[in-house]
């Protein structure tokens, strides 16, 4: 316990428990906003009379002059005392020389990346650190563009966008703030998995077999053409099975959901989703399977 | 908006606008006045104004300005704001006062002025920081704290890495650590300290610690290097069992006090050291900087000198750690079984100090392995182009001293058969030699001893030489092991084989009867042919010996004179002791010479008339004789006169008659007034001469005779067409002996060679090369000598063809294989190298799959370790008799040394194979 | 001394007149134009829906995120003053912030903290316009600005890991800039990128890097890319997106 307090004291990252805090906080804050929007509108409310349920009677629009330029001013303040306490009581960290023949153990990338660098464990580096970063980016910008329930615009709601909300929890909170906590707290040296209570032991060694995918589930050695062509198959049937059975189910191609959607929109949308979820499929698989890699070829490994 | 609410958030921007700013004053203050500096400052000038007594010092005092100091150094990259605290660093009146006002102990500012040097550059930490902690370094991710106290020592080897107290060059090995500090006195008086490192140096050059661990490119490579130790910053260690401080000076003292728990499966063995003892050693090892100060201020090395190390001061920083202090061995770990396993096994280092070990171990032998090492063994190669920075002479004299516990030889001249008793003697040669040379002297390994032919020629001094002193570089040790009695009784064994078969009184007794059918003159001349006609000529008119037939010496001497040359020979010349012919051969051969006579034998010579001066008749000799007979009477053109045997039978009056009448048809000339000599003395002069020949029966025995005959020049071209196909070319040996051995050619009379050449050795391959009825060449007498001349030109000028190391021939390479595999493989692996499933390093035996080995084991050492084994290490002897592991035979030991030779690409092989295996030759 | 007096004859003074376009009376005419008339508040529309004046709406983050830009803006320019982007000195330059410099520690940590802080509340921003649906027409490209904005700053947090040169920014970068190894085709590590006569010396990593490791070239590039091109493409990111946010009807709210 005595290493993990060490671990949050570190300088660098009290930033990370800064903003866990922060993030349930914000997650409690909305979820009680869209509860008690979602509520009001059950009661039959307007959207308009749900959202301003408890100032009526106050006009709509104010004057930016004073009462948003005060607000900013507060906060700026606020920002500006906080940061100077934070400076004063914290010093910024300063290690030793940068010296490339002492490598740390743990080598950990800047906490903000530190998702990235858990799905080393994973993946190969190019899908880790190129591929999915690229993937994430891409995928945010294209949510206006998926998500078209008109719905939901300007207000905390859940009932109203349950599919978006979820999706977007799911992503922020599982694939990209708890791993960004499990590479800071619970990864030591060798990027061995320690738990709070347990010591960053530097010559602990944790025996691990792992095997390829053809090789688990087919017994066919994964560099052979055979497990080549398994695990092509394999790879390439997970978007199909993730993207193509409800277009199987006619009640879902004719929903009200899909007929707006168009089939170009959700097959981008159901892509993106499958490349979401491999991530945890393939962490599932590597953890409690012990599969090393779905794909084994010549130039490179999934 | 309401107005009220307006001004309460007015007087909120207010507020927190004012907060804002307080935070910054807060920061302010924090940075520039709350600094400790300021206290101190105050309090030196209190300090100041107590001790003042005049008013101007008063006046000083209160002029003392509150005021960050700072020394700018460029050079150094340094700023130091050390004095901003430490205020009267430079004040000696504040000596002794609790820190941080005290004054610098000692005399170092004398040299080191502060506005020059700063503080950081000896003491670290960071120079910058006012503030005590960062100032001090002890503060995380600073990897150089504050230096306190002696520990500040370690820091003068950044600039006096030349010539500091305990870093110069060739300092810590050419002279012992024996060289004074530049400035002993100044350390010593400035923190008491130095001594520390004086003491860990010290340790560290005693301990052996050499041994494993390069410094400045000397020393062996089973450990780090520790050259720049004091700069491996601390997180260069692993301190996952180390209690206590991350530092380097930490871990380095419980490494020192506990290797093994420190750094588990490090090899470093426990020096079991005690505190102060790990904390001098700390001390030195912090103190091997890089150096790293710019050259103004690293001091010039003063002059050098002093007395190079000695051979034991060599070996005890090289050597002794593992083979320890007296060469009793030791064991030590084996990195790779550390590694392995949790408990580190241990891998045998050789004793070397155990008189059969160095019987055997030439000087050339240790010099090759110490220089190249041994590779798949923890013997790391010293020499300097081999990385292990010792200089040839320097292994030479390491390899002297590790001669000098060998017991010192019995002196040769005191050794004699007569001596010893041949019971005793036959114990020590059963449990020594009879594993090469067989109990019955048949000879295996080594050649055979029991031809009476041999024994004949073999003086005792021959033999005793050789025992003593061996033949390096071959099987046969050097035995000075035994003490000069032990030798005498081995010789009265080898003398057994050689029995007298002859009586003095029967032979007297059938020379003087004229019937006796069993002695006749018909039968002399038979043997005379057979043994005698080589040397002798065929009329005995002399050859490679003397004359026989001049009537001076016919009729001067006795049938008694005679029979005791024939029976005891003349030893350290050509001339055999032969003992195995019967009494009725001695006489007829006494018959026989007796037919060359034609005067009347002058049995009764007149004494002489008096006395002689033998110190007078020394001098004549120089002048007269010495030219033909020797120096010290050892022969040459005339025969060896000094010889006891000699001396023995010939009379005064003999001698008297041959110095005044001469040999006639010899080169023996009348030396007496009036003869037509060359020379004219009187009657007394030649009495005095005889007088000082007498006198040398009392003088030591002379070991080696040498002969003027001969040319080299020539000799060379006969011994190439004769004697090099077994011999080699240039005597290193081959199927036959090595000749240019320096200790054979110190045993080996000309006499002896000549003797062998002429009469051959029977039990070897050694056949008769002088023109006779055995002889396999015909070589004339003079051809003989010019060999012999040859053969002792190696004396002086050693051939550079190197040792010979290989001449066992391998004759049937399976069997080699088959009793490699039976008998050696289970330690020293199948290959002659561990296999690969095994540690790195042969856990029992060291490999002998390799180049740096081979190179420096001759074939020789390899037959006598085999059949002796190596005692005080795992080597078990597996010669005949030697109650070993297995009992093998000569053949069967030649045959596994031919099969490691063939391991080695690059020992030449034997320069002459023979057709077939060559068989010893008995004539019996 | 008649304070009103004096205000008065302050505040119809030429050289006052020249500055403040308007009067200080606080009605509804003097309201609209402190905004319209000043350029800062200009990026403001006079009005705006109530809702935008929650917090428990807006969190604020985008003003704090912005407000981040502005204290790193102002502390990293301080601190460029006293740096020098060569191996040979930059430790030592923020040793000798630590210990010279006044106020070099509190401005290097406020620097250090304002960027950790901007991170954070960039990501809580986007949180917030996901979790109200902000981003849903007219307003979805201010959304993909959004989301560039996001990556750049944690690019301009990256680049700025490196220049204490010591241990910390030095792996963390290291480990960072060993991921670009793999780039397919492009690094030498990557699939193909061997089929493409990748070397550690000529792939994306040695680009970025200005050299197969992480030295002298590299701490140039970091600190040239923090300093001066990440933050002018942040600056020109910035008002593309407060601009459309005021064109794609300002804050949003329910309609």
């Amino acid at each position: 316990m005595h290493q993990f307090w060490e671990i949050i004291s570190k300088a660098d990252n009290v930033p990370i428990v800064i903003m866990l805090v922060l993030v349930c906080f914000f997650t409690w804050l909305s979820f009680r906003e869209a509860l008690k929007y979602d509520r009001a509108r059950a009661e039959g409310k307007t959207v308009k009379q749900a959202v301003y349920a408890e100032e009526a009677g106050f006009p709509e629009r104010v004057a930016v002059w004073p009462h948003l330029v005060r607000q900013e001013f507060l906060v700026a303040i606020g920002v500006t005392i906080f940061l100077m306490l934070w400076s004063i009581a914290l010093d910024a960290p300063l290690e030793e020389l940068a010296n490339p023949n002492v490598t740390p153990n743990p080598s950990k990338a800047p906490w903000y990346f530190l998702g990235l660098q858990e799905l080393l464990v994973y993946f190969d580096p190019w899908i880790a650190g190129v591929m999915l970063p690229n993937v994430i980016v891409v995928g945010l910008m294209a949510i206006p563009y998926i998500d078209i329930n008109p719905k939901g615009s300007g207000y905390y709601t859940l009932r109203e966008r349950p599919l978006a909300i979820s999706i977007f929890l799911f992503g922020f909170l599982f694939l990209w703030v708890l791993m960004v906590c499990i590479g800071t707290f619970a990864r030591g040296p060798g990027w061995l998995w320690f738990w709070p209570w347990q010591h960053w032991d530097v010559h602990r060694v944790v025996a691990e077999t792992n095997i390829d995918f053809s090789d688990k589930f087919f017994g066919v050695d994964s560099a052979s053409p055979m497990g080549f062509w398994i695990g092509l198959a394999a790879v390439a049937l997970w978007f199909p099975a993730v993207m193509f059975p409800p277009l199987l189910l006619p009640s879902f191609r004719r929903s009200e959901f899909f007929q707006r959607l168009g089939i170009v929109r959700y097959l981008v949308f159901a892509s993106l989703l499958a490349t979401m979820l491999a991530t945890p499929v393939k962490m599932i698989l590597r953890i409690f399977l012990h599969v090393k890699y779905i794909w084994v070829t010549e130039w490179f490994n999934v | 908006m309401e107005t009220a609410t307006l001004t309460r958030l007015k007087l909120v921007l207010l507020v927190s606008s004012l907060g804002c700013l307080a935070l910054l004053m807060l920061s302010a203050f924090e940075e520039n006045l709350k600094g400790d500096w300021r206290a101190h400052q105050s309090a030196y000038r209190q300090a100041l104004t107590e001790r003042a007594t005049t008013d101007t010092a008063r006046a000083a005092a209160r002029a003392v300005p509150t005021q960050i100091a700072q020394v700018f150094l460029p050079d150094l990259k340094r700023i130091d704001r050390c004095t901003t605290c430490h205020a009267g660093i430079e004040d000696p009146s504040m000596l002794g006062v609790s820190q941080p006002l005290s004054a610098h102990p000692g005399k170092l500012f004398v040299h080191h002025p502060p506005d020059k040097f700063g503080c950081t550059v000896c003491h670290d930490g960071q120079g910058r920081a006012i503030h005590a902690a960062d100032a001090h370094g002890e503060v995380e991710f600073w990897p150089y704290p504050l230096l306190r106290k002696e520990a500040v020592y370690r820091s003068c080897g950044r600039c006096h890495y030349d010539n500091d107290p305990y870093g110069a060059e060739d300092d810590l090995y050419a002279r012992g650590g024996t060289r004074k500090p530049i400035d002993a006195s100044e350390l010593a008086s400035a923190v008491p300290g130095a001594q520390a490192v004086e003491r860990g140096k010290k340790l560290f050059l005693e301990s052996g610690c050499l041994g494993c661990h390069k410094f400045r490119g000397r020393g062996g490579s089973m450990g780090p290097d520790i050259s720049h130790a004091g700069d491996k910053e601390p997180h260069g260690y692993d301190f996952t069992s180390v209690k206590g401080e991350h530092t380097s000076a930490n871990w380095l003292f419980q490494h020192f006090v506990a290797p093994s728990k420190v750094s588990p499966g490090s090899l470093m063995p426990d020096f079991g050291l005690s505190p102060e003892q790990a904390r001098d050693l700390t001390e030195f090892m912090l103190s091997l900087r890089k150096k790293s100060m710019p050259a103004a201020y690293t001091p010039v090395p003063p002059r050098r000198g002093g007395e190079p190390a000695t051979g034991k001061q060599l070996y005890d920083m090289f050597c002794a750690s593992c083979h320890g202090a007296t060469g009793q061995g030791s064991t030590v770990r084996d990195p790779a079984l550390a590694r392995a396993a949790d408990a580190p096994r241990q891998l045998m280092v050789p004793s070397l100090n155990h008189p059969d070990t160095l019987a055997v171990a030439s000087d050339q032998f240790l010099e090759r392995i110490i220089r190249h090492g041994r590779q798949e063994t923890s013997m790391p190669a010293w020499g300097a182009s081999e990385g292990g920075g010792l200089s040839n002479e320097e292994i030479r004299r390491i390899v002297g001293y590790i001669r000098s516990w060998q017991p010192p030889s019995p002196e040769v001249s005191e050794i004699s058969s007569a001596r010893g008793d041949a019971r005793a003697g036959r114990a020590i040669y059963d449990f020594r030699c009879a594993s090469c040379h067989k109990t019955n002297g048949d000879g295996g390994i080594g050649p055979s001893l029991n031809s009476p032919t041999f024994l004949g020629v073999a003086s005792d001094a021959y033999l005793a030489s050789t025992i003593v002193h061996g033949r390096p570089n071959t099987a046969m040790p050097a035995f000075r092991m035994l003490t000069g009695e032990q030798v005498s009784d081995v010789l009265a064994h080898l003398r057994t084989w050689q029995p007298l078969r002859n009586t003095r009184a029967d032979s007297l007794e059938m020379a003087r009867a004229t019937s006796a059918a069993a002695a006749t003159a018909e039968i002399g001349a038979r043997l005379y042919k057979a043994d005698c006609v080589m040397c002798h000529g065929e009329a005995g008119q002399g050859d490679l010996g003397p004359s026989l037939n001049t009537p001076e010496f016919l009729t001067l001497v006795s049938d008694d004179y005679l029979y005791e040359t024939l029976a005891a020979g003349r030893p350290g010349t050509g001339m055999p002791a032969w003992r195995h012919l019967s009494s009725s051969d001695v006489a007829s051969l006494i018959k026989f010479m007796r037919t060359w006579q034609r005067q009347p034998s002058r049995p009764k010579l007149a004494d002489l008339p008096f006395k002689g001066d033998w110190d007078a008749g020394r001098l004549l000799y120089q002048g007269s004789c010495a030219g033909c007979h020797g120096e010290q009477a050892e022969g040459g053109v005339g025969p060896q006169l000094g010889n006891p045997v000699f001396l023995r039978t010939a009379s005064d009056p003999m001698l008297y008659e041959w110095i005044a009448h001469g040999k006639t048809g010899t080169a023996m000339r009348p030396f007496l007034k009036g003869e037509q000599g060359a020379v004219e003395l009187t009657q007394a002069q030649i009495v005095n001469l005889v007088a000082f020949l007498r006198s040398l029966e009392r003088q030591p025995a002379i070991t080696v005779a040498r002969s003027p005959h001969g040319r080299p020049e020539l000799g060379k071209v006969w011994y190439a067409a004769a004697c090099s196909s077994c011999h080699g070319e240039r005597g290193e040996g081959a199927s036959g002996p090595s000749l240019s051995n320096p200790a054979f050619l110190r045993a080996a009379s000309d006499g002896f060679l000549m003797a062998t050449m002429a009469l051959g050795r029977d039990g070897t391959a050694m056949r008769p090369v002088k023109r006779g009825e055995q002889s396999i060449l015909s070589l004339s007498s003079d051809q003989v000598n010019d060999i012999v001349a040859f053969v002792r030109s190696w004396e002086t000028a050693p051939a550079t063809a190197g040792i010979p190391h290989r001449f066992v021939v391998p004759w049937d390479f399976p069997k080699g294989k088959r009793l490699y595999e039976a008998n050696c493989s289970g330690c020293h692996g199948i290959d002659g190298k561990p296999g690969p499933d095994t540690a790195s390093f042969s856990v029992w035996a060291p490999a002998l799959n390799n180049e740096e080995f081979l190179a420096a084991a001759t074939d020789g050492f390899l037959q006598a370790t085999i059949a002796r084994g190596r005692a005080g290490t795992a080597m078990r002897p597996f010669g005949l008799g030697s109650q070993g592991v297995d009992e093998l035979d000569s053949e069967e030991i030649d045959e596994i040394v031919a099969y490691i030779r063939q391991w080695s690409k690059r020992t030449p092989p034997p320069r002459t194979i023979p057709a077939e295996r060559p068989e010893p030759i008995r004539t019996e | 001394m008649d304070v009103d007096a004096l205000k008065k004859e302050v505040t119809t003074s030429q050289l006052w007149r020249s500055v403040m376009r308007h009067d200080l009376e606080d009605n509804p005419r003097t309201r609209v134009l402190k905004v319209m008339s000043n350029l800062f508040m200009h990026l403001h529309p006079v009005r705006i829906p109530r809702f935008g004046l929650y917090l428990k709406h807006t969190w604020c983050m985008g003003g704090i995120t912005f407000f981040l830009f502005l204290v790193l803006t102002v502390t990293g320019t301080l601190l460029m003053f006293y740096y020098h982007p060569v191996k040979e000195a930059a430790y030592a330059d923020i040793k000798y912030l630590e210990f010279d410099v006044p106020f070099g520690m509190l401005l290097r940590n406020m620097h250090r903290w304002a960027a950790h802080a901007m991170v954070i509340s960039v990501w809580l921003h986007m949180y917030r316009v996901f979790m109200t649906g902000s981003y849903k027409p007219p307003r979805e490209f201010n959304w993909v600005v959004g989301v560039l904005l996001l990556t750049l700053t944690m690019l301009l947090s990256f680049t700025g890991y490196l220049l204490t040169d010591d241990q910390l920014g030095f792996w963390a970068v290291t480990v960072g800039t060993n991921m670009a190894r793999a780039t397919p085709l492009l690094g030498h590590e990557g699939p193909f990128g061997d089929k493409l006569g990748m070397t550690p010396y000529n792939d994306i990593r040695f680009a970025m890097l200005g050299g197969s490791q992480v030295a002298g070239n590299a701490l140039l590039r970091a600190y040239i890319w923090h300093c001066i091109a990440l933050p002018l493409i942040v600056a020109v990111f910035i008002s593309i997106h407060f601009w459309r946010v005021r064109k794609d009807g300002g804050i949003s709210a329910p309609q």
